[in-house]
Formats: structure tokens, C-alpha cells, sequence
């Protein structure tokens, strides 16, 4: 396995014209950055800090001002290195007078798979994205999220090495994002490369081995997540629940050597596991109801 | 030399149509060779450049190469005309029509013709593997997009156009079937119905698809999910032409079989009269306003028998009858619904009343000269020759014949005749006959002695006497062949002994007129012959070389031929002309008449064969004149033709749709590649405005940019319009007049780009032929419709390529 990274990027600058040539905006301003090769990797930013603008260049999709971009060694522009790649936009721009057979389909002939191939992967990712029950159904009637499965169904159909996801996340229910989650950690186990643009930061905390952070174009932070995160000026020590006594010893140890306590409580899960336990509990028990009385 | 590229029939034989399509393929591959590179980067150049020269290909390429070079320089060197017309296709490609002008410059220029095929073939054959490896589109995925674009216009209903189709044929007949309508009429009405429908209403429908396919797919961001993966941007953009050629081909193949059963169903039931021989007679048939039919048989001697009754009636009590009522009725609509294969003459001269020969006949005052004229009566010897080319028996075409016995019994004879259609033109000095048209005679004329006599004395050459040169024509002319060899050794002496220096333009008439002369002599094939047509064909080296010595002694080597075989010449070179009855023309409609192939001399029992005494060298010569005195008979070289074995009507229908699919597939190859450099509504204007132009005002914009329209420019126009001053007054010469016509020049100037890049769209319009009961012809009709396709599309596709590689898929 070679060291090269799998994106390069160097002073990288975009500026969007007018019809008359006239610079309108710099969306992305003198970025570099490289991404290795099976790193989950995310690009961090508000809305219009130039995510999208850098992973349109990174496909192809724009041309850059100036500053080089190689994708797998290759310029962008460079049709084979595709073969290689799969993409999920912002939102799955795909085909809508198609159903989701058909679909995989199609992107499965733009890679020249042998017909048998092609049929095998078509079943295989439609049962991963679950949507065994609307494979025949045409994407017009999906919902956002069934879109959402189907698109990234369609940028797994080659089995690529490096995937490009735009918000993965967005338009998910919890347990779309949930399951989007487990996929991008199972690419990553698979060692592929995953880059991911988003603003749903718990998300990426969650996924992303390394992330940058851009605002008005320009790269503000870069680091890995643990690093980055990482807070040398406290020490939290998880427990299960302690009675007072217990608690008060512990008090008692630390003023002994200087320590003061800040706060002490009891955690409180995110809504989110509550929502993913209910669910889950739900599909197992599904007479089962949990209402305290004084509701 | 006057020429005009219109004249070319550039177009001959198969070997033209190869060269045509290797001189496409070499312009594309110098196109590729020098644009790739620019495209492709350092990289693309590199690979380019490998692939030209380099692999296992390379030596086969360049044998190829220098093969293809040779050949195409030799080819090209005899045949300087064609390769200006196939680089009028190619330039007009390239450039817009402004490459017809530089077309011009091959012509008769056999050496720059040759060095531009074999730079060209060169340039073809070595890039063949750099093309191949510069443009690597994958027919794979292109058909894969294009079956994606077929199945999204399906799914989005755009074939619901049938519906409407089927609409209108379903109440069509009620408004076409007049019954006072004459039967050809009633024909073009639905021929021009099913076409016109087909055309107009399936144009919007590929218009809007063609304009906003890829517009679409870019909004809708679709495409870039597309662009992401393996697939060339070039694949996109011929994925989308093949798709909505697809759908083109679907509506056009579909509305055009339904149209054509439609027809054939409705033609029979609207035809309630008609007139068609049967075996030899004439049959006329008419339905009456009590629900009668009216059924009339010649006979060969005596008044017709006529039967009028019901259907029902004539089938029980006639069935004899009935049945020839049905076939006339069948074979009258058969011949209606068909596709005449009419051969043309190649040549029209005329006569004048004295026998002259003359440029054109009279003009009868029509400003629109389209026919001349030639007077009639006994007195006048006027005559128009119509001259055909390659007539042999082939062409005759199968007939009836009754044949009466002694005994007065008629029975019906196969024959096999010449059938020539007429449709002449009368102008009446005085009423005369109304009840009956122009009586016409056609003569089949062999007037070898008068051709040969043009040969070796058309004109007078050098400073020789012309009265020498009079003498040898009235001698030829006479068939005294005996003293015009005197008389040529006499010229050849005369032309050694004062020493004459050829001039350019003797050079030339020596040169075609004794060309003309070996040409005669070549057919006979015989020994004598052969003789003669070298001797003449020596004359006519040594007149292009201008080598005096050289003409003298030819001169001289021809007139001994001569003599040796004057008795020979005297008895095989003959004029004939052989009169053809005489029949009264059927003024604007076709007048046919069956000529079988033994003649008889008038005057004589003696007979002659049509092809073996009349025809010579495939030539055949038809002079027409007009038998009413001072009546003026008006012809142009459509007027007769030769009517060959007629070819089924769902022939020329299918080649009409043929024309129909090519206009649509022009409107795709634009209307796809605008989209891929404007937006779809603003292509959508672009196309709309190609195809207004180009069908409607085509001829108007060429007149306006030649400066022949009164009136000058388009502001000129305006303040004539303001000022209420017609074309013909002169505005007064003012500074604001000088402004005014610069304006003027430099708008023009614009109308000239724009009027040689729109394309003449009315060459697509093949319905006239098949709605006249004509074939279509391919080197007249369906080659301008194939070549004006082909033209387009080279120049489409190179746009359509580089603007869509090189934007950007930002649907903002």
C-alpha cells in the first residue's frame, strides 16, 4: 500500500463569475488538504463556507481557479479514475421516471458491468439500503429518505475505493442516519476512503476520523477528531450510579489533594438513543408502551 | 469557363460515394489531430501522437496511408468536378456554405484536386487509430444514455402524439374526399395530408425534447450524478442525439405505415371516376348521382358499348362487366398510388422554323421563362430535340395489345414498348379547336451525319478558308464521303503548308469537335470504325497539345481513313427520321404514348428497330414538333420523359419519410447541441428560428444578401415605408442616405453569415414528388436531404463536444 494520498489538495481557489467574467464570490480560497487512504474524513463548515464548491472540484463537476487538485493520482477531469469513485450528492439527483431496479441499473451499465454482475449487486444493494419492498417502484413516488437510500445504493454500485458522500445524513430519519452511519463505518472496514461534507456535527464527531473545518472558503481547523476534541484541563471519570457516602468519600479524597469539584450529576442520554432504544424496543415488543402514569 | 456547381452531378457511381465519405473522415481526423491535443492537455497530446504513430497499427496504417494517398490522387486527377462537389460537402461542413465558394477553386484544376485528395487521404488513413484513440466514446454507455433518454420520453408521455394522430386520421376523410376534386388532386390531398400532419405536429414534440434534454438533466443536477462516474461528456451528449433519434424514428416509422394504410384504404373508396385502358381498350368508369355506375368499353372499330346500372345490378346481370369495372377501377387508382420512374432527357435543343439549329425556341412573352417555344404547321420546320442518354431495352416497359384477326376476332398480345410521358405546353396565337389540344408528332431522329459534320466542321479552325470548312459540312452532311477525304487532305495540306499557329479557342473547338467525332465512331465497333475514331482522336491529342506539326499530319492520317472507308461510311453513317403518329395533346396533364420497337418508315414498307437502327451508342434523339399552323408548342426538358417500369407507391412513400426522419435528425443534432452552451428556452428560440428560416425564408434571405431585392437595405426599406416612396424613385443623395446604406451594408453583411448558416430546410420536403405519382430521386432529392444532414452534424458535433466538456455543471 503506498503512502500517497488518496485527494491532494494545494492552494486551491475558486471564484464564481458573472456572465461577464466579472469575479461574483471566492467561494473557496487557497485550500490544501490531503485525505489517506482509509480515513473517514470530514469537511466541516456553515452553510456557503465552500464544502460543496471543494468536492464539486474534487469530481469534476467545477473547474478551479487555481491551485491543483489530484483525485487516486489522477486530475479530476480525468474520466477513467471514475471507475474507482462513487458519489452521493446533497440531495439524490437521480432519475426519477426510473424505479429503483432500473436505476442501479443504469449506473451499473455506465460501468460497463457484465449483465449477471450487475443483477447480483442491484439485489444485494437494494436489500443493504432496505428497499426490497420499493425496488419496482419509480423514484417519483419515494419518499426524501427512501431517495436518500436508493442514491447511495447508486455510489456503491462499483465497489468503489474512495466514496464521496454530500450531507449523507440530511433528509434521514434517526434511523436513516442511523443506518447510514453503520454503512460509512462498515466502508471503513472494508478500508475504503470516505469523504464527507456535513454540518450535522454530532454525526460527523461520530464517523469522522479527521476533519477540517472551513468558514468563507478558507481551511480554519485540521486534526483528528479525538485530538481536536481532546480537553487537557479536566478529568471526567465515569461510574455507575454511587450512593452519597461514596460520593462524599471521593469529595473528601479530592480536597485532600487540592482538587476542586466542579459539578457532579448524573448523565442524561441524547434524545436520539431514546429515540433508537423506543424504536428498536418497539419492533421487538410491539404491544409494549412506556407512559409514566402521570401523564 | 462558366460554371456553376449546381451543374455538378457529382454524385455517379459508388467509387464517388467512397471518396465522399473517406473525404468526411479526413477532414474529422485533421479536426481531431488538432483539437484533441488543445483538449486533452499534455496528457491527451501524448497519448494522441502515440497512437498515430506507434503499436502494432503503425505500419499497417501507413501502407494504408500511402495506398490510400495514390489511389485517391489518381482518381481525383480524372475526376476534378466530383472532388469540388464532395469539398463543397465537407467545406460547407466545416465552414457554412462559405466552403461552396472555395469549392470552386478544384474545379478543372485536375492537379490541385489530386494534391488535396492525397493530402487528404493521407491525413485520413495515418489518423484513423489517433481519431479512434482521441475521441474513445464508448457505444456501450452511448446507448445506454440513449435508451435512458427513450424510456424517460416514453415515461413522460411524449408519445401521446399518436393519440393526436390517430385523431386526425380517424375524421381526416370527411374534409379530403371532394368528389369534384380530379382524381390526382384527391391523391395529392391525402399524400400531402399525411405528410404535412407528420411533419408538423411531431417538430414541436422533438423541438422541445431536443432543446431541453440536457438543460434538464443539468437543473435537475441528474447529470451529475452521471459525470461522476466513467463516462465521457461526449457520451452524454451522442447518448441524447441517438435517444431522441430513437423516438424520432419511432413516430415517424409508426405514423408514417398507419398514414400509408390509411391512404390505401381511403384512396380506392374516394376515386368514383376514371378512365384506364384494359387489355388494349379504354375503360371509363364514373359513379352517378343516383348511386349508378356508368361503365364505357371502346372498341376497336365502331362506338363504345356502355352499361349503366347499380353495383348490385351489373354484378348479377353483367358479371363480365363487373369484373373489368373492378380492375379498371383498381389498375386507375394503381396507377394514381405509384411511383413513376421517369428518365430524363439529358439534352434540349431546338430547331427554329428553318431548320436551324438555336439555343432555345421562341419566347412567347412569359416573363418566367421556364418553356420555349416552337411554332407549328407545315411550313415551319421548327422543332425541339430532346437528346437521352443510356436507353436500352431495359427501359421498355410491358403493354397489352389487341390484335384483330382476319375474321374480325380480338385477342390481347404482350408487348414490350417504350412509354414516354409528355406534358407540353400550348399557346394558341388564334382559338382554333377548342375541343381539341395541339396536334404533336414526335420524330426519332439518328443524325450521324450531321453530328460527324459538326465534328470535323463545326467551326472554322486557324486562318483556313472557311468556305473550305463549308464545303467539307455540306459534303459530310450529303453523305459524299469521297470528296469531303478530299477535302480534308486539302485542309491538312493548307494547314502544313501556311505554317498556322493554333490559338487557345481553335485549340479547344479542334479538340471537342473531334472528340465529338471518336466518340461517334467508338459504337459501331468495328474495325473501320475503331480506324477512324483513333485517326480522330489523334487530331484531338495533337489540337490540346497545340502541336501544328502534329495536327497537320493527324488531319491528314483522318482524311485517308476516310477515303479508305468512304464506301463503308456512306452506308452505316446515315441520318434517319422515323415520324411517330400524331396525337392531340391533353393540356396540364400527362400525355403518354407506347411506341413499340420496329418503326416503319414512312413512305416505304421498309421497318426499323428502335434500339438497333435508331438508338446509337445509347443515345436517342426525339425531336417534338407541333403540326397546327401558327400554334406555338411550349417545352422544357421536364416536358418528356421516359417512363420506366413504374415502382411501387410505398417506395417513394418511404422515401419521402425518409427525407422527413433526416429533417428531424437535423433538428435533433442542433437542437441537442445548442443545449449544450444556452439554456432550453433559449435554444428552444434558437431552433425555432432555424426552422422558420430555413423553411420559409431561405429563398427570400438569398435574394435580399445578393442585393438583387429593389429597395437596398433594411433601413432604406424603412424610410421608404415612412416616406411612402416606392423601390423604383432614387432617395435623394444626402449625408443621412450615405449613413443610412452603410448601415445598411454592414446589416447585410450579418444576413450574409446568417444566410450561410441556416440550412435550406425546403430540400427536406420530398412530398411534392410522391404527391405527383414520381419516384423520388436519389442524386435530385434524398442525397441534398442525406448531404444537407451530414453537413450539419460534422460541425454539431464538434461544438456540441467541446462546449459541453468544458462547462461547468453548476445549475446556478
Amino acid at each position: 500500500m503506498s503512502n500517497e494520498p488518496v485527494i491532494s489538495i494545494r492552494n486551491l481557489s475558486k471564484i464564481y463569475r458573472d456572465f461577464w467574467g466579472r469575479a461574483k464570490v471566492q467561494a473557496v480560497k487557497s485550500l490544501s488538504l490531503d485525505v489517506q487512504q482509509g480515513e473517514v474524513f470530514g469537511l466541516l463548515g456553515p452553510n456557503g463556507s465552500g464544502k460543496t464548491t471543494t468536492v464539486k472540484m474534487l469530481l469534476g463537476l467545477l473547474f478551479p481557479t487555481d491551485g491543483e487538485i489530484t483525485v487516486l493520482g489522477e486530475p479530476p477531469t480525468n474520466v477513467e479514475k471514475n471507475e474507482r469513485i462513487g458519489y452521493l450528492p446533497e440531495e439524490s439527483y437521480l432519475y426519477k421516471f426510473l424505479n429503483a431496479e432500473e436505476t442501479l441499473d443504469f449506473y451499473g451499465k455506465l460501468f460497463k458491468m457484465p449483465a449477471d454482475v450487475r443483477k447480483e449487486r442491484t439485489r444485494q444493494l437494494i436489500k443493504d439500503v432496505g428497499l426490497e419492498h420499493a425496488r419496482k417502484r419509480q423514484l417519483r413516488e419515494y419518499s426524501k429518505g427512501m431517495t436518500r437510500r436508493i442514491g447511495l445504493a447508486q455510489a456503491l454500485i462499483n465497489d468503489p475505493e474512495l466514496v464521496v458522500l454530500d450531507e449523507p445524513t440530511s433528509g434521514f430519519d434517526p434511523m436513516g442516519r442511523d443506518d447510514m452511519k453503520k454503512m460509512i463505518a462498515k466502508l471503513k472496514d472494508q478500508g475504503k476512503t470516505v469523504v464527507m461534507c456535513s454540518h450535522l456535527l454530532g454525526d460527523v464527531q461520530e464517523i469522522c476520523d479527521r476533519i477540517a473545518i472551513l468558514y468563507s472558503g478558507e481551511l480554519k481547523v485540521m486534526g483528528s477528531v479525538d485530538e481536536l476534541l481532546q480537553s487537557t484541563e479536566q478529568t471526567q471519570i465515569v461510574t455507575p450510579e454511587l450512593d452519597e457516602e461514596t460520593l462524599a468519600e471521593v469529595k473528601e479524597v479530592l480536597a485532600r489533594r487540592g482538587v476542586d469539584v466542579n459539578r457532579v450529576e448524573t448523565p442524561q442520554a441524547t434524545l436520539e438513543d431514546l429515540f433508537l432504544q423506543t424504536v428498536k424496543e418497539s419492533r421487538e415488543r410491539p404491544g409494549r408502551r412506556h407512559v409514566p402514569e402521570n401523564n | 469557363m462558366g460554371f456553376d456547381l449546381n451543374e455538378i452531378d457529382y454524385v455517379q457511381s459508388l467509387a464517388d460515394w467512397g471518396v465522399v465519405f473517406f473525404a468526411c473522415f479526413s477532414v474529422a481526423a485533421v479536426v481531431a489531430f488538432f483539437f484533441a491535443p488543445i483538449a486533452g492537455g499534455r496528457r491527451g497530446r501524448a497519448k494522441l501522437y502515440a497512437a498515430a504513430g506507434s503499436g502494432p497499427l503503425a505500419p499497417v496504417n501507413y501502407v494504408l496511408a500511402a495506398a490510400g494517398a495514390v489511389g485517391a490522387g489518381i482518381w481525383s486527377w480524372q475526376n476534378p468536378e466530383a472532388v469540388a462537389g464532395f469539398f463543397e460537402l465537407i467545406l460547407r461542413g466545416v465552414l457554412g456554405r462559405a466552403g461552396r465558394e472555395m469549392a470552386v477553386l478544384f474545379v478543372g484544376r485536375p492537379a490541385l484536386a489530386g494534391v488535396a485528395a492525397i493530402v487528404g487521404a493521407f491525413g485520413g488513413f495515418l489518423l484513423l487509430p489517433a481519431v479512434l484513440g482521441a475521441v474513445q466514446v464508448n457505444l456501450g454507455r452511448i446507448w445506454t444514455i440513449g435508451v435512458l433518454t427513450w424510456r424517460e420520453a416514453v415515461r413522460k408521455r411524449t408519445l401521446f402524439v399518436f393519440m393526436v394522430f390517430a385523431l386526425m386520421f380517424m375524421f381526416a376523410g370527411w374534409f379530403l374526399s371532394e368528389p369534384n376534386l380530379r382524381p390526382d388532386a384527391l391523391v395529392k390531398n391525402y399524400v400531402i395530408f399525411v405528410l404535412r400532419t407528420l411533419t408538423w405536429l411531431t417538430l414541436p414534440v422533438v423541438l422541445l425534447l431536443a432543446c431541453w434534454g440536457i438543460p434538464d438533466d443539468i437543473k435537475a443536477r441528474s447529470m451529475h450524478t452521471v459525470v461522476t462516474k466513467p463516462v465521457r461528456r461526449s457520451e452524454i451528449y451522442l447518448g441524447r442525439i441517438l435517444g431522441y433519434t430513437f423516438v424520432t424514428t419511432a413516430v415517424v416509422v409508426v405514423v408514417g405505415v398507419v398514414g400509408y394504410l390509411w391512404m390505401i384504404q381511403q384512396v380506392p373508396r374516394a376515386i368514383t371516376k376514371g378512365e384506364v385502358e384494359i387489355d388494349g381498350r379504354n375503360v371509363r368508369f364514373s359513379e352517378t348521382l343516383d348511386d349508378e355506375i356508368r361503365v364505357e368499353i371502346d372498341r376497336v372499330r365502331g362506338e363504345p358499348d356502355v352499361y349503366v346500372d347499380t353495383a348490385a345490378g351489373l354484378r348479377k346481370d353483367q358479371p363480365a362487366v363487373y369484373d373489368l369495372y373492378q380492375r379498371a377501377h383498381d389498375k386507375f387508382v394503381g396507377e394514381l398510388l405509384t411511383a413513376r420512374a421517369p428518365v430524363y432527357a439529358d439534352n434540349l435543343s431546338f430547331y427554329d422554323r428553318e431548320g436551324v439549329p438555336t439555343a432555345s425556341g421562341i419566347n412567347v412573352g412569359d416573363i418566367w421563362e421556364y418553356r420555349s417555344y416552337v411554332e407549328g404547321g407545315e411550313g415551319s420546320r421548327a422543332r425541339a430535340s430532346y437528346t437521352f442518354e443510356n436507353v436500352t431495352p431495359a427501359l421498355l416497359v410491358d403493354t397489352a395489345e389487341v390484335v384483330v384477326d382476319a375474321d374480325g376476332n380480338e385477342t390481347v398480345e404482350r408487348v414490350r414498348k417504350l412509354r414516354l410521358e409528355s406534358s407540353f405546353e400550348a399557346f394558341r396565337t388564334f382559338k382554333g379547336d377548342m375541343n381539341r389540344g395541339l396536334l404533336v408528332q414526335y420524330h426519332f431522329v439518328k443524325d450521324l451525319r450531321r453530328q460527324l459534320a459538326d465534328g470535323v466542321a463545326g467551326v472554322a479552325i486557324g486562318k483556313l478558308p472557311a468556305r473550305d470548312f463549308l464545303s467539307l459540312r455540306r459534303d459530310v452532311s450529303q453523305g459524299n464521303f469521297a470528296e469531303a477525304a478530299g477535302q480534308l487532305a486539302r485542309l491538312a495540306d493548307g494547314y502544313r503548308s501556311r505554317q498556322l499557329k493554333l490559338n487557345d479557342e481553335d485549340s479547344a473547338a479542334l479538340k471537342r469537335g473531334y472528340g465529338q467525332v471518336a466518340e461517334l465512331f467508338e459504337p459501331f465497333g468495328k474495325a473501320w470504325a475503331d480506324s477512324l475514331a483513333t485517326a480522330a482522336r489523334s487530331v484531338a491529342n495533337a489540337a490540346a497539345s497545340k502541336d501544328d506539326a502534329g495536327i497537320a499530319e493527324a488531319l491528314k492520317t483522318f482524311g485517308e481513313r476516310f477515303q479508305e472507308h468512304a464506301a463503308t461510311l456512306e452506308e452505316k453513317v446515315v441520318d434517319v427520321d422515323v415520324p411517330y403518329g400524331a396525337f392531340a395533346i391533353k393540356e396540364f396533364r400527362g400525355n403518354i404514348q407506347y411506341v413499340g420497337r420496329t418503326l416503319r418508315v414512312r413512305g416505304s414498307t421498309e421497318t426499323l428497330d428502335l434500339f438497333d437502327d435508331l438508338v446509337h451508342g445509347g443515345r436517342l434523339k426525339i425531336e417534338v414538333a407541333c403540326l397546327d399552323r401558327s400554334q406555338y408548342l411550349g417545352m422544357a426538358r421536364p416536358d418528356l420523359f421516359i417512363r420506366t417500369p413504374d415502382k411501387p407507391f410505398a417506395v417513394g412513400f418511404a422515401k419521402a419519410l425518409l427525407g422527413v426522419w433526416l429533417y428531424f435528425v437535423l433538428i435533433v443534432v442542433v437542437g441537442v447541441t445548442a443545449s449544450t452552451f444556452v439554456k432550453g428556452p433559449v435554444a428552444t428560440f434558437l431552433l425555432v428560428f432555424l426552422v422558420l428560416l430555413g423553411n420559409f425564408g431561405y429563398g427570400f434571405l438569398q435574394e435580399v444578401v445578393s442585393g438583387n431585392l429593389k429597395g437596398s437595405g433594411s433601413i432604406e426599406s424603412a424610410v421608404r415605408l415612412y416616406t411612402h416612396r416606392n423601390p423604383n424613385v432614387e432617395l435623394d443623395q444626402t449625408t443621412t442616405r450615405e449613413v443610412i446604406a452603410g448601415a445598411d451594408t454592414t446589416i447585410k453583411g450579418g444576413l450574409w453569415i446568417v444566410s450561410k448558416i441556416i440550412p435550406d430546410l425546403e430540400v427536406y420536403w420530398l412530398a411534392g414528388w410522391v404527391a405527383n405519382g414520381v419516384d423520388v430521386n436519389w442524386a435530385a432529392g434524398l442525397s441534398y436531404c442525406v448531404f444537407t444532414t451530414l453537413a450539419y452534424c460534422l460541425p454539431c458535433l464538434l461544438v456540441g463536444y467541446y462546449s459541453l466538456r468544458f462547462r461547468e455543471l453548476e445549475a446556478k
